[in-house]
């Protein structure tokens, strides 16, 4: 056990590094490659999101709109509510559909 | 001047960085509160799953390490999946520019970087404030994150296995939160899009992190095929 936390700790940091130093170069890039890397995180953010809903690739309906309803609140009514908002509609589906 | 409840008014003066770090760390607690209380319950040492979460500090690779380790695996081979899992760091690291100024601030840095706080930095296009935000968020999380071990690993089985729904559904919100205001125009909204199509359908066959890899083909779509102009930075 002890080994498996040490091997990882040690992996994800090198993985942490290299993408922090790969930045470095981003800002000399040409412009395609800065466009990439502006959507960058819209995509990453996307893909996290629709990877948490449907686990296994199998979407959990209360999970979904769970995301849909944090995704259009976030643009209202700040992170926190919209976060709440989220995670009380997710809360309701399941209630309805126990 | 109508008195409002103490608490909403001290929380509506901290700062948006405070804020967000706050909201973050409470739910990376209680995700982490199941993970401490999953890892005693197989087997491992108090001190063992709080070092897990101080060392490495990226949740769904300890949950997938851990349910290797428990189903038979060598420690190697768990930590080897647990590190196909957070490939994406590298991607999130990239997204968040050169904001880092010298190999020292990058390597101390380094250990901040998770999906949380990089999401969270890089709604700001100034250097100075993504890079405020990243440190208050990743220092809150990673306090938050650790703490919550060890609770859950002290309380032990006591956590009860239902809230397990209820924190999947708080954090696909808190990413769909900070993905919300990042959809300005049809061209993120179609990234965003994409990247939902590839990481859902990547899923059937890949084990998690790689979908996530895959996604960010999804960035690199529009900038290959869109003619040359200057790029504006969100």
């Amino acid at each position: 056990m002890t080994t498996f936390v040490l091997t990882l700790a040690a992996l994800t940091y090198a993985l942490r590094v290299a993408g922090l130093t790969l930045a470095v170069g981003a800002g000399r890039m040409p412009d395609r490659w800065s466009e990439a890397t502006t959507l960058l995180p819209v995509a990453l953010l996307a893909a996290v999101a629709i990877t948490q809903a449907a686990p296994g690739g199998r979407p959990q309906p209360p999970l979904i709109i769970a995301a849909l309803v944090a995704a259009v609140a976030g643009r209202r009514i700040g992170f926190l509510p919209a976060v709440v908002a989220g995670t009380l509609a997710a809360a309701v589906v399941m209630s309805i559909s126990l | 001047m109508r008195r409002g409840a103490p608490g909403l008014g001290m929380l509506s003066a901290m700062s948006p960085d405070l804020r967000l770090a706050l909201g973050s760390s409470a739910g990376a607690a209680t995700y982490s509160a199941v993970f401490g209380a999953l890892a005693v319950r197989t087997g491992w040492p108090v001190w063992l799953a709080v070092l897990a979460s101080l060392a490495i500090h990226a949740g769904g690779s300890q949950f997938a390490g851990l349910t290797a380790l428990a189903s038979g695996a060598p420690p190697v081979a768990a930590a080897a999946v647990g590190g196909l899992v957070n490939l994406r760091l590298v991607a999130f690291g990239i997204a968040m520019g050169d904001v880092f100024r010298g190999w020292r601030q990058r390597l101390l840095a380094a250990h901040l970087v998770s999906d949380e706080s990089v999401a969270a930095a890089v709604s700001h296009p100034d250097p100075v404030r993504r890079q405020r935000t990243f440190t208050v968020v990743g220092l809150f999380l990673f306090i938050g994150w650790t703490g919550g071990t060890l609770v859950g690993a002290t309380l032990g089985a006591a956590l009860p296995t239902s809230m397990r729904s209820i924190l999947d559904a708080t954090a696909v919100s808190a990413f769909a939160a900070l993905l919300g205001p990042m959809v300005r125009t049809w061209r993120t909204g179609a990234v965003a899009l994409v990247g939902c199509v590839i990481a859902g359908t990547a899923l059937l066959w890949l084990p998690a992190g790689l979908p996530v890899l895959l996604a960010a083909v999804a960035a690199a779509i529009p900038a290959v095929f869109s003619p040359r102009k200057e790029v504006q930075h969100q």
